[in-house]
């Protein structure tokens, strides 16, 4: 049965991408230990949002100044904390980007990081309920065992070719 | 008293075994096997070995649940468990001559189902979830036996009844996931701990027969009282001498996503029935004791209680004396490589008066401590 979607932001704002050189992963010279916000960046960006056929980069979702990293090996201090943006304050699909963001680094990242993941101060009208969401891992790990969940997860992740 | 207040928890052993994240480890009710259970499924038993500080794991309780098992709790003959799932269900286990097997399952929850307490009597099981419900639910009279044959595989090898349990009562009113609940050692009313940041006592009302919430300890700015500013996670009430009167202080600690653990202390109101649980008050909150969520929290026999938190770390804190305040006397840091899910005392003291305790984390290890 045809169903008529409404999108909540039906024409978003595509950030102009600087011109890259081609990946070159994360273990480029000299980056063997230690992570910066720019690696975290580098797996981000490449998220597809659950609504556009765009990346969380292009929309503007995910910005590498708002990736803050600390990895100390002396002190064993090793974390991400990472605040986006969605697209337009009453975004339905929120709590799906946080999720992706937090799967992907979930994945990528050696488990020894305390991982954070946010709506940025401002930028939504549920901010609170997103991001107290989002930081309980009970309901992440439940989520992360859920086929349906997993599906729409699993759709945004997928690399671009 | 023991004689060394700041001596940190000793790491004992490290029980290796699980595939995923552990989430709970629980202690027989006589101290000698701990269950643990986690995201791979499976609930695991482990008893000490001949050898000193060795545990091997036994048995290993599988394919019961579909997804996580989040809680594991024992009931007080040491015969039985009870497991809390992810996949909405509890599934109650059952010694048998030569294993164990499932002797109830019990479907009632809408979708995760977070934790699940056994009072001391053994009847009755409280359990919380998702969907923001606590239930109790009654053990039915198995003592008749040899009746008719039920439908059901459960017990079949055995030649054993299933075990029936009634739902005997279902209760809402938190605004958020029911966390965590715990009965008190003695009392008949247990707490629930919330998303919701609130606490919520439940008592029984033996004239009408059903659960009735008889306080909710929330953190109301307007009218003074302070409560967590975060998901509380858990509770333990102080263990209780045998024989202490039932209007003697009562004391609860709490511990949340504020990072803080609030112990409260309760006295019979004036006038109440001995049916009427008692009126807590905050007694301490101590602030930011970890350096993130604060997940779980249990109290020994030995006066000390302790916190484990996703900082990895685990906390140990005592009174300086009688009428003294609680004051955070250890820390162990990177207790676990990961989050510290759950700790738990075991409920035999050693014979120099230590405290034996498990902590599980996110690492997939089981670890022990003396403290």
């Amino acid at each position: 049965m045809a169903q008529t979607r409404h999108l909540d932001n039906p024409s978003p704002v595509l950030i102009a991408l600087p011109a890259r050189p081609p990946r070159s992963g994360l273990d480029s010279p000299g980056s063997q230990e230690g992570w910066s916000s720019a690696d975290v960046f580098e797996l981000l960006r490449t998220i597809v949002d659950p609504e556009h056929p765009h990346t969380l980069e292009e929309l503007g979702v995910v910005k590498e100044d708002d990736i803050v990293v600390t990895d100390v090996s002396s002190t064993r201090k090793h974390s991400v904390n990472v605040h986006f943006t969605p697209t337009v304050p009453h975004c339905s699909m929120a709590t799906l980007i946080g999720l992706c963001i937090r799967v992907r680094l979930l994945r990528e990242m050696p488990s020894t990081f305390k991982l954070d993941v946010a709506v940025a101060a401002g930028t939504h009208a549920s901010e609170m309920a997103i991001n107290k969401q989002l930081a309980d891992k009970e309901r992440v790990a439940a989520a992360l065992e859920n086929p349906g969940m997993m599906e729409m997860v699993e759709a945004c992740l997928v690399e671009p070719t | 008293m023991a004689a060394h207040p700041t001596a940190p928890p000793q790491l004992l052993a490290t029980l290796s075994g699980h595939t995923d994240r552990v989430w709970c480890v629980s202690w027989s009710p006589d101290g000698t096997t701990l269950a643990s259970c986690g995201a791979d499924k499976t609930i695991r038993l482990w008893t000490r070995d001949t050898a000193p500080n060795t545990w091997t794991c036994k048995v290993i309780l599988e394919d019961a649940h579909e997804r996580t098992v989040r809680r594991v709790a024992w009931f007080p003959d040491g015969t039985k468990l009870a497991a809390a799932s992810f996949d909405g269900t509890v599934s109650v286990w059952r010694r048998t001559a030569s294993t164990w097997e499932v002797g109830a399952v019990l479907e009632g929850h809408e979708n995760e189902v977070k934790c699940v307490d056994v009072d001391q009597a053994g009847v009755f099981l409280a359990t919380c979830g998702r969907d923001k419900t606590v239930w109790i639910w009654e053990l039915m009279d198995v003592g008749s036996g040899g009746g008719d044959a039920m439908d059901t595989d459960a017990g079949a090898d055995e030649g054993l009844q299933p075990l029936e349990f009634e739902c005997a009562d279902l209760k809402r009113g938190h605004g958020g996931d029911v966390k965590s609940v715990v009965w008190h050692p003695c009392q008949p009313f247990f707490v629930s701990t919330s998303y919701d940041d609130s606490i919520r006592v439940w008592a029984h009302d033996p004239a009408r027969d059903e659960w009735r919430c008889a306080q909710e300890l929330a953190d109301t700015a307007s009218g003074g009282s302070a409560g967590h500013k975060g998901t509380v996670w858990n509770a333990a009430f102080e263990p209780m001498p045998a024989r202490r009167d039932a209007n003697a202080e009562c004391r609860l600690a709490t511990c949340s996503d504020d990072r803080g653990v609030i112990v409260w202390s309760a006295t019979a109101a004036p006038g109440a029935t001995a049916d009427d649980p008692p009126q807590f008050h905050v007694q301490q909150s101590l602030a930011d004791v970890h350096e993130r969520s604060v997940l779980s929290i249990d109290w020994s026999r030995t006066g000390v209680f302790a916190t484990g938190g996703s900082d990895d770390a685990i906390c140990v804190y005592r009174e300086a004396g009688l009428n003294h305040p609680f004051e955070r006397v250890a820390r162990v840091e990177h207790a676990h490589e990961g989050d510290v899910n759950c700790v738990t005392f075991c409920p035999a003291v050693g014979e120099d008066g230590s405290a034996l305790m498990a902590t599980a984390g996110d690492d997939k290890m089981v670890r022990l401590w003396t403290i």
